[in-house]
Parts: C-alpha cells; structure tokens; sequence
C-alpha cells in the first residue's frame, strides 16, 4: 500500500491525495478541533458567569430588605390602638370606658343602654369612629374583629383593603377582656395587612 | 516575528483586554451593590434611631400619666403634654438654653406633634394638637411613626385617644 503510495506521490498522478496533502488536511482538522474546543470553553465560562448573576440576582430580588421602621409602625399601631381604644371614654355614655361596652355587648344578656342604644350598638359607633379617624384615614389594609363565646363567635368586624385570612404577611395585635363574673372573655383582634 | 507568533500575540492582548473589561465590569457592579448596601444600612440605623426615640417618649416621666405613682401604658398627660411643650419652646429663645441642649441630645433633628382623634377629631393648637418639639433640619425625611396613645386629661379624669408623630429630619 504504502509503495503504492509512493508511487502516486512520484508520479504526481491527479485526483491521487498526496501524503502532504493528508498531512495538512490532518493539521487543518486538528486545528478547526483546537478551535472548537476553545469555543466551548468560551461558551461555558459565559454560561457561568450568566448563572451566577442570576442566581445573585434572584437572591437578591427574593429578599428584599425588611424595613423595621414600618414593621415596627404597625405592630406598634396594632397593639397600642386596641389598648388605647379600650380606655378611652365614650362620649355618648359618659362615664363609661369602651372596655365596658364591649364587655357588657359580649356577654350572653347585654343590659347596659346609653341614650336608648344598647352597647352593642354604642360600641359598635366608637370603634367605627377610631378605626374611620386613624387606619380608614392612613388607608391602611386592615381587619378588626370581637369575638365571644356567648356571641356565637365573631360580633363585630371591620376591614379594609381586603385583608383577609388568605393574606400571608399580616402584624397583628390581641386584647383580651374579662367577662366577669361570669366564665369567659372577649378577645379583641386587630390584624394589619402589610402586604396583599 | 513570524506570521504565526503575530497572531499568538494578538490573540493574548485580546484575551487579557476582554478580561480586564470584564474584572472592571465587575468591579463597577460591586461598587453599586456595596453603594446600595451602605444606603440601605445608614436608612436601618436612622429607622432604629426613630424607633428609639419614639419607645422613649412613650414612657418618659414628663409626660406620663401617673395614678398614684402607677405609671400607665401609652398614656400621655395632656397638661404635662402642654406644660413641657412651652418650656421646651422657651428654651430655645431665653436663657434657658440648657433644656433645649438635654432634650436635643435626645431628639435631634425631629418634630413631635400629638393629635387628639377621639372624641373630637379636630387640630386646634393647644387643645387637641400639641407641639412637643419642632427642630427642622435642612431636608425632610420619609422617615416618620405613628404611635397611638391615650390622652389623660387629669381634670376631668376622662382619656382620650391620640396619635403622636414622630419625624425626622436629615
């Protein structure tokens, strides 16, 4: 084979491939496989250093700072609201604190009445009245509920925004009134939606 | 030099220009991130300084509303509200300047405003609007809390509900 090769190579027969002619056809492949090799790795480093941006991207779009100065706004306005409102003095029954109202509306016989409306209905007004001049005015996304046992759960409610239980990321803050003499006691719950 | 290393050359000075365009890329996101990060930092200390500043007025002995010693939650005096206003007022113009110094030294840059909301929801300075401390400073910050408190009036023994303001100036 190979003299017969050499033959061709001497004779310098066309269409015969000499065996310099293969040899940088060898080199000519050899070089397009180097260069190929160098794209991919190319390539590759792009395709790195793409992923790591978004990974640090993604990151950094997943946790978004937490600003304290707003959470700490409504657990305050939460907790304190619901304690304040209880010990403010109705001004339709003078004399009387809200607590009172709630207490004597949650009890299985209300029998407390200032200015022929029950305290149902007078409690009902005040806290309409707080929530209408503070978290209605703020346009906060809120919901404020009284519950009793001798009520059949929930007696009083209001919201705003739709904040609802399906609402994830919520502050909320409790108060909670004895019903003495008798068993029991009314939980007051004040919950603001941070996001919807 | 032949053709071949002409070209081997080039290849390497285009190599190590794209790196460094690369490493200054890189360079230039850092410093923004790092920019961001600070900004966001120096916003959580002035938001932690609010929110000091507010947990201390909340039970400082001016103004508490105390029933025989008996310090109550969130509840501001309105009289002692009124009272502490005007000597903090006085101070800054007359001799008095050494009470205008303690409190700056807690309050800075800020003004303290109280406002009655129930039962009357009205801004009528001195009755149901107080001014506890007004000391601007060149820019206005978004930097504000709402805190609500109730109002003692020691008079008539009747409490009232309020929101203080709390903001903060740069």
């Amino acid at each position: 084979m190979n003299n017969f090769e050499d033959m061709n190579d001497m004779l310098g027969k066309p269409g015969c491939e000499s065996k310099a002619q293969r040899v940088q056809k060898a080199q000519r492949t050899q070089r397009a496989k180097n260069a190929q090799l160098e794209m991919i790795g190319l390539v590759i480093i792009v395709i790195i250093v793409i992923t790591a941006l978004l990974i640090f991207l993604v990151y950094k779009l997943s946790n978004p700072t937490k600003n304290i100065q707003r959470i700490y706004m409504n657990d305050e306005i939460a907790t304190n609201l619901l304690l304040s409102m209880n010990r403010v003095n109705v001004e339709e029954c003078p004399g009387t604190k809200l607590e009172e109202l709630m207490v004597d509306c949650a009890r299985p016989t209300p029998s407390m009445h200032c200015s022929d409306y029950t305290s149902c209905e007078i409690a009902s007004q005040t806290v309409y009245r707080i929530l209408n001049s503070t978290l209605f005015a703020w346009g906060m996304s809120f919901r404020f509920s009284a519950e009793s046992q001798y009520r059949g759960g929930v007696f009083m409610t209001f919201d705003n925004r739709n904040c609802t239980s399906r609402v994830k990321e919520k502050i909320a803050g409790f108060a909670l009134l004895s019903l003495y003499p008798i068993d029991g006691s009314v939980e007051m719950k004040l919950e603001i939606c941070t996001k919807r | 030099m032949g053709k071949k290393s002409q070209l081997q050359m080039n290849e390497t000075v285009f190599v190590v220009f794209l790196i460094m365009i690369i490493i200054f890329l890189g360079l230039v996101v850092y410093s923004r991130f790092q920019e961001l990060n600070i900004l966001e930092k120096s916003k959580s200390l002035r938001s932690l300084n609010v929110i000091e500043s507010t947990h201390t007025i909340s039970f400082w002995p001016e103004l508490d509303c105390s029933d025989v010693r008996v310090s109550e939650f969130a509840c501001l005096d309105i009289v002692k509200l009124k009272v502490l206003g005007e000597f903090i007022d006085q101070s800054k113009q007359s001799d008095k300047i050494y009470a205008f110094n303690y409190y700056y030294d807690q309050l800075k840059k800020s003004k303290i405003t109280v406002t009655e909301v129930y039962p009357l929801n009205t801004s009528v300075l001195g009755e149901t609007y107080w001014i506890l401390w007004d000391n601007p400073g060149t820019k206005k910050t978004t930097d504000y809390i709402l805190v609500p408190v109730n109002l003692f009036d020691p008079f008539t023994g009747r409490y009232a509900l309020g929101i203080m303001e709390l903001q903060i100036y740069e």
